[in-house]
């Protein structure tokens, strides 16, 4: 039995996601985890270049980031309603 | 939309999945453009793409979860809202069962929401004690259970409902109430409030 807080679930579930999306290998993936598990989503997408992944994953990740923005801003829910 | 996030969203989703821009720029021009991600499949893309959006809404749905978080109280005073807060924490979890608890306050408003158990791909353990530690450190006076079911049936099983009578027969005694049992299976959930197998005693909630 344990509790883990639900922020940090959810971040284990975003790391995962955005994994899949950007088609990461192995090394890649594994630092895009340990990045948002210590670092937050927010401080991830927004400076992925700290956290030394190449030029070309930043890009995408900057598209994301632009995406869930404007989903966010606009009020989109998640549900698709 | 405002137009400069219009054209930096496009272009983004271009980028990103491959499509045309000038395809979904005409598409834009004449629709919402955010309906090329709420309903991926009326651009007719190819299947590639079309996962790719939904991978997207699904990262999204979780971004939303911690920005919400960040931003605002969440209240679950109906069925309703419940559902479509355990659904953005536990839809589309196939790959084992978990048990969140959500303890609320007076105004059913979220204090915290914990994963209680994890189990196999269709057990969780249930440990009402821990449960009851949790909600005392708190100091909620409601409790939300869900959990998922990580196969496609939604069917609330004699297992759930026994689970349910555990947590409800060992808080009652301390004033405070389970109000609801919310299970989720892929993207649909179930309340066993709403379907009248919530064991006694039950509260109303509707507010």
């Amino acid at each position: 039995m344990y509790f883990l807080r639900i922020e940090e679930a959810e971040q284990e579930r975003m790391a995962e996601l955005l994994a899949n999306i950007l088609e990461l290998n192995d090394i890649d993936r594994d630092i895009v985890l340990r990045a948002i598990e210590n670092k937050g989503i927010d401080c991830f997408l927004g400076n992925p270049r700290l956290f030394g992944l190449s030029a070309d994953i930043c890009l995408k990740i900057s598209h994301i980031k632009t995406i869930v923005e404007t989903l966010f801003r606009e009020g989109v829910d998640a549900s698709g309603h | 939309m405002v137009i400069d996030h219009t054209e930096s969203f496009l272009k983004s989703f271009a980028e990103l999945t491959g499509v045309s821009y000038e395809k979904i720029r005409d598409y834009a021009s004449n629709n919402n453009p955010l309906n090329i991600i709420n309903h991926p499949y009326t651009n007719a893309f190819g299947r590639d793409v079309v996962d790719k959006i939904l991978q997207l809404k699904e990262f999204y749905a979780s971004y939303e979860v911690l920005k919400n978080a960040e931003n605002k109280e969440v209240k679950l005073n109906s069925s309703e809202a419940s559902k479509n807060y355990f659904l953005s924490l536990l839809g589309n979890m196939k790959d084992k069962e978990r048990l969140l608890i959500s303890y609320l306050d007076s105004g059913f408003k979220v204090i915290e929401t914990t994963v209680a158990s994890e189990g196999t791909v269709n057990e969780s353990a249930i440990y009402p004690r821990e449960i009851v530690k949790q909600a005392l450190f708190n100091d909620s006076v409601f409790v939300i259970m869900a959990h998922n079911h990580p196969g496609e049936s939604c069917n609330i099983s004699a297992q759930d409902i026994k689970s349910t009578q555990k947590v409800v027969d060992a808080l009652n005694p301390l004033g405070i109430k389970v109000a609801d049992h919310i299970i989720i299976a892929g993207k649909t959930a179930v309340s066993m409030t709403e379907s009248g197998l919530f064991p006694s005693p039950g509260i109303s909630r509707e507010r």
